[in-house]
């Protein structure tokens, strides 16, 4: 009896200290393989938060997926890259961080299509993890 | 973004009735680090506007929660969701001035150090504080930089218990940009 108690013991140890392990090392949500909460453009998803924020992010809130179609403005490169998304706002861009491991070629002027999580709007709407969509 | 600059100029310039001069950035940084025996908790933000009036010392700063970057996933969720609870409140903002601007000439290269003083508002809830800043000019670039601690529960975050040892009392919180003056 003794034993058995033991060994449950020890197998519920090793659980615990697994779940543990992979809580910790537990990958970033990413917008790669999401399904986006909804598919916009740049100029529609300024638009919303330009005209009325409050109810832009009562929609967005809660980490959404947005998937934006729109033209670069400019790219820039610290430890991860953003892609800045023009919009006849002419304050506003859509700001969009990639993430870590997403290849990107792309050059001012492309047109391109990129799903990210709305962060909010702080000028620009910014968009985080970001994948671009192909 | 050298032409959302020049936006930005002619839309700050038409909008003040004065010639003040103002400087600003979407791309500067704020961050905090968290030291305890523990564990070392680091988030860094690269897309925070900075705008300075250097005629009246006018400093005003705002920030995403969520453009918070974290080394692990999980920090970053207990981040937004325990802590800042950030769907709720979304942004941290610092609204006030240089005390010393008079003796700030961001015309001339140097090293110039001021407090500043003004409220400081994350978490919905809004402090008056007073920091430590430096203004360095070198070839025409300015960098602004502060560092200075916060407590979290002056900011009614509440830290359970549990994991209150893995979390700084005092977190330690800096502030940088490289300004560009903004041109009519």
């Amino acid at each position: 009896m003794k034993k058995k108690i033991f060994t449950v013991l020890i197998i519920a140890i090793v659980a615990a200290a697994g779940i543990g392990y992979y809580m910790w090392n537990k990958p970033k949500r990413t917008a790669a393989d999401e399904k986006p909460f909804a598919i916009t453009t740049a100029d529609e998803l300024m638009n919303e938060f330009s005209s009325d924020e409050t109810k832009a992010w009562e929609k967005y809130k809660g980490d959404k997926v947005i998937q934006v179609k729109g033209k670069i403005g400019d790219i820039s490169q610290d430890s991860l890259t953003t892609i800045l998304l023009e919009t006849q706002d002419i304050m506003g861009v859509i700001n969009c961080t990639l993430i870590k491991d997403q290849n990107f070629s792309g050059k001012i002027g492309d047109s391109i299509e990129i799903k990210g999580i709305c962060a909010g709007y702080n000028l620009d709407v910014q968009l985080t993890q970001c994948a671009l969509v192909q | 973004m050298k032409k959302y600059i020049a936006i930005f100029a002619i839309l700050i310039a038409t909008a003040t009735t004065t010639q003040a001069q103002k400087y600003f950035t979407r791309a500067g940084y704020l961050g905090f680090f968290s030291d305890t025996k523990m564990e070392d908790i680091k988030g860094d933000n690269n897309k925070v506007n900075f705008v300075l009036d250097a005629a009246t010392g006018q400093l005003e700063i705002s920030g995403l929660i969520k453009a918070f970057e974290f080394e692990k996933a999980l920090m970053q969720e207990h981040f937004n969701e325990n802590y800042m609870e950030s769907d709720t409140y979304p942004k941290t903002s610092f609204k006030g001035k240089v005390d010393n601007m008079a003796g700030v000439n961001l015309k001339k290269d140097g090293t110039y150090s001021s407090k500043v003083t003004g409220d400081l508002t994350m978490h919905g809830v809004t402090k008056k504080v007073t920091v430590d800043a430096t203004f360095k000019v070198a070839g025409g670039k300015i960098t602004c930089e502060s560092k200075f601690d916060v407590v979290p529960e002056d900011y009614k975050i509440t830290i359970p218990g549990t994991v209150r040892d893995n979390i700084a009392s005092k977190i330690a919180v800096t502030a940088k940009a490289n300004l560009e003056e903004l041109k009519k």
